[in-house]
């Protein structure tokens, strides 16, 4: 997971971001491999490397959000979380 | 990436992984979230609201709705046609990762469509006169949104017909560039940036799922631009024109997309603090990275924040509103009232 050049800060100490996985694959029964790389997939920076393709969770404007957490790395672990309840 | 190898499909194909992940995390259930984190907050948010606020969160909002609407209609009778084309490769494995992508286009809609429903009250609404998306809601007529949605239409349905390279080009570019990739990321912008003054959670959760989802038809979008420049390059006769064709679509919807930041940031006095200028610099990264990153294409962005910013000095708020009028009249006939 690397901070794109266009896109919102990495607040988040890769400790951290380590253990919200590690949390996260525990609660939801699930490898954290397969946590990773479903959030990794979900940070969907792939063939724009600069400014990502998903813009609500890693692009700038991620900056200005008041609702999630303060790392895209952390929001997206919590969709994830959140994708598997619903 | 995948851990299983099959037999008629290829599973180490792009587009199967797209597929599989679509399954995997684009099948989130709207209805699920708001009963996870219900309505009651953002009820309660948005009745605090001042109306100037509300109408500016309302503007994003029908402009996403007539947008999910017109992607889904048109991924489900084009999309799917567009990638059986003798052109392309891959050919199954696209038309697979395409039924999941009309899904997931329509699942915003219902998304869209429910909380506008149970939060919001009312909007300009001419829904019973809409069943092929023949009345969009006005403002987003007027504002010339309307007009990429048409051309989204058009380049689609000419391109499931001919199945020719450039004209598949134009389809996806305005279909995924200019919709998916500027429109839409412009208003996942909006969202975010509103929410210090209207931190809408639910809404705020959707459109972070909606954005996910979107980000996988970026990618798809994108890696089907570079597959026919790929072969324009390699010096392809059939192929030729399609960088050109990429950029002529650009240039032809970036007018009404300047009048899309305008009718949802200065043409309500802005309350949320958007801001008209932060949509303008990101929408030009966004340009940047998809144009020059991605597919090469040596495109000067400055020249599209430029014509954003021309677009803009020259709307007159005074024929937006003559516009609407006469739209809202027309709807008026068709009804028959």
């Amino acid at each position: 997971m690397d901070e794109l050049d266009r896109g919102a800060e990495f607040t988040a100490s890769e400790e951290e971001v380590e253990e919200a996985l590690e949390e996260a694959a525990e609660d939801l029964g699930q490898p954290v491999e397969k946590v990773r790389e479903n959030v990794e997939s979900m940070l969907g920076r792939d063939d724009d490397p600069s400014t990502g393709f998903n813009e609500s969770v890693t692009g700038e404007s991620f900056e200005h959000d008041e609702v999630g957490e303060d790392d895209p790395r952390l929001e997206a672990i919590e969709l994830y979380r959140l994708r598997q309840r619903i | 990436m995948t851990r299983y190898r099959g037999n008629r499909l290829n599973t180490e194909s792009l587009w199967y992984g797209l597929y599989n992940k679509s399954i995997e995390l684009g099948m989130w259930n709207p209805e699920a979230l708001m009963d996870e984190i219900g309505f009651e907050e953002d009820k309660e948010i948005w009745q605090n609201l001042d109306d100037k606020e509300k109408e500016q969160v309302r503007r994003i909002l029908v402009a996403f709705l007539d947008g999910e609407f017109e992607v889904g209609d048109d991924a489900v009778h084009h999309l799917q046609t567009i990638m059986d084309a003798p052109c392309l490769e891959d050919n199954e494995m696209k038309q697979m990762y395409m039924t999941s992508f009309a899904l997931t286009e329509h699942k915003h809609t219902q998304f869209l469509d429910i909380y506008i429903e149970n939060v919001m009250d009312g909007f300009d609404d001419y829904t019973d006169l809409n069943p092929r998306g023949e009345a969009r809601v006005p403002i987003v007529e007027a504002t010339g949104v309307g007009e990429v949605y048409e051309h989204q239409g058009r380049l689609t349905a000419k391109a499931s017909e001919t199945h020719d390279p450039v004209d598949i080009a134009r389809a996806a570019a305005c279909y995924h560039l200019d919709v998916e990739g500027i429109l839409a990321r412009t208003g996942f912008f909006a969202i975010n940036k509103m929410s210090a003054n209207a931190p809408l959670p639910l809404l705020n959760r959707g459109f972070k799922f909606i954005s996910t989802d979107e980000g996988r038809h970026l990618t798809h979008g994108v890696r089907l631009l570079q597959e026919l420049l790929e072969k324009e390059r390699n010096g392809e006769p059939e192929y030729q024109g399609v960088g050109d064709a990429i950029v002529e679509v650009l240039n032809e919807d970036t007018p009404p997309m300047a009048e899309f930041a305008y009718m949802i940031t200065d043409s309500v006095d802005d309350p949320l603090d958007v801001g008209f200028s932060n949509l303008l610099m990101r929408g030009g990264e966004f340009v940047d990275g998809m144009y020059n990153e991605s597919l090469d294409l040596d495109y000067d962005s400055m020249e599209y924040v430029e014509r954003i910013r021309h677009r803009y000095q020259d709307i007159d708020d005074s024929e937006i509103q003559a516009d609407l009028e006469k739209l809202r009249e027309e709807y008026q006939v068709k009804r028959g009232a």
